[in-house]
């Protein structure tokens, strides 16, 4: 599994979504879990998952799933299209 | 202690004992009291009894609230939604919940536990009154000390939690191993610690868990309806092990702070109910979709996937310790 593929699976559990509601375009105001509990939850995940530990002001400032890719890519976790 | 002084502070907490309380100023004073005990309380109190859930209550200065945490949990909201002018002590008749001491008001509803948060829920004075819990079942109390052991080891992992909380919590867990699982008055008080801990970060699925299947009705093999106590009692060694296996957070924080993880794990598991468990896996399954959205679950140290559900109602998941991988 890539690490894009393994995103698209942290994403669609972490926020309990349908796969067809998913899309690397996503963004939060789009998705009803991703509130301030769902914040917590992606943290959790993306430290499991890629070993990156998002700090607050991050996971808080996350507007979409672009921004989440932005971010594992600095890291050079390579989920980008 | 200044009986006063404690009382003009909502968010201060003091703890007295029974002699204070008898002793206390209170003004125009009542007890509301679960069924049970109400005629011992009568006894031993000089203020009358009332009954807010069947009548108003007189104009009063102070409610003391003598019972398990869904009596304090419902004076708590009395108080804070109808008369936050009353002074709110709160006499725990059992370990476990620590709702004396925490902000946090749990309540049932048609559809499921809906939990308050607010600091004005917390009572301004708890009361030790340990002989309250002498007619308590041995079984009752293990399970509050379960509910004890779910409050500080999910608080303490908690991904919300910061250092000076987990330095707090682990210390309590060192006094909790002290203590051991047996009948000791000790108890109240850590459970009270427990409790006001993770009200200051969060729980976990264990508590997800508790209290979905406690609103779907869950029973024991006698046909009994089981309570909150009894639920994270039995599911605290599961989900420990799942934690564990999920993410390498357990295992370092309890290393860091010096608590010895077989210590832990043992007790986990001597609260287990395996055949409870087992009994409760189709009831899991039919509402694992709520147990992913309660709030605590959320809050869980490791991600709580769907799939998930395979490893709680796998044959294994109550297995003994080193059976299926978990830890020895």
């Amino acid at each position: 599994m890539t690490d894009r593929e393994r995103l698209k699976a942290l994403l669609i559990d972490t926020f309990l979504l349908d796969p067809e509601e998913f899309s690397f375009d996503l963004r939060r105001a789009q998705v009803d879990t991703w509130d301030s509990l769902g914040v917590v939850s992606l943290a959790v995940g993306v430290e499991q998952t890629f070993g990156y530990h998002l700090t607050p002001e991050e996971a808080m400032s996350l507007d979409g799933v672009p921004a989440l890719v932005a971010i594992l890519q600095r890291e050079g976790i390579s989920c980008g299209g | 202690m200044a009986a006063s002084a404690a009382l003009r502070s909502a968010r201060a907490q003091a703890v007295w004992t029974r002699a204070e309380l008898c002793a206390a100023d209170l003004g125009r004073a009542a007890h509301w009291t679960t069924p049970s005990l109400r005629e011992r309380v009568t006894q031993a109190l000089r203020w009358p009894a009332v009954q807010p859930l069947v009548e108003p209550l007189p104009p009063l200065d102070t409610l003391i609230a003598v019972g398990g945490g869904t009596l304090l949990d419902q004076a708590k909201l009395l108080r804070w939604q109808r008369h936050p002018a009353l002074r709110l002590i709160a006499v725990p008749s059992l370990w476990g919940s620590g709702a004396e001491s925490s902000p946090v008001a749990v309540i049932n509803t048609p559809a499921g536990k809906e939990i308050t948060v607010d600091d004005g829920l917390l009572p301004e004075v708890r009361v030790l009154w340990p002989e309250l819990l002498e007619s308590v079942p041995e079984g009752r109390l293990r399970q509050g000390s379960g509910d004890v052991w779910a409050h500080a080891l999910e608080g303490f992992l908690s991904p919300l939690a910061g250092p000076e909380l987990r330095r707090e919590l682990a210390a309590l867990m060192h006094r909790m191993l002290a203590v051991g699982l047996g009948r000791d008055p000790q108890w109240l008080e850590l459970g009270a610690q427990a409790s006001a801990g993770q009200a200051r970060s969060s729980v976990g699925l264990v508590h997800g868990i508790a209290h979905v299947l406690e609103s779907a009705g869950a029973i024991d093999a006698a046909g009994q309806r089981l309570g909150h106590a009894a639920l994270c009692a039995t599911w605290l060694w599961p989900v420990l092990r799942f934690d564990e296996q999920t993410s390498g957070k357990v295992d370092h924080l309890l290393a860091e702070h010096a608590l010895e993880a077989t210590a832990v794990w043992a007790t986990a598991r001597a609260l287990c109910d395996e055949a409870l468990n087992r009994r409760l896996g189709p009831l899991l399954r039919a509402h694992w979709p709520k147990v992913l959205r309660d709030r605590c679950t959320r809050t869980n140290c490791a991600l709580v996937r769907p799939s998930a559900l395979e490893f709680f109602t796998a044959p294994e998941s109550c297995a003994a310790p080193g059976a299926s991988g978990g830890p020895a």
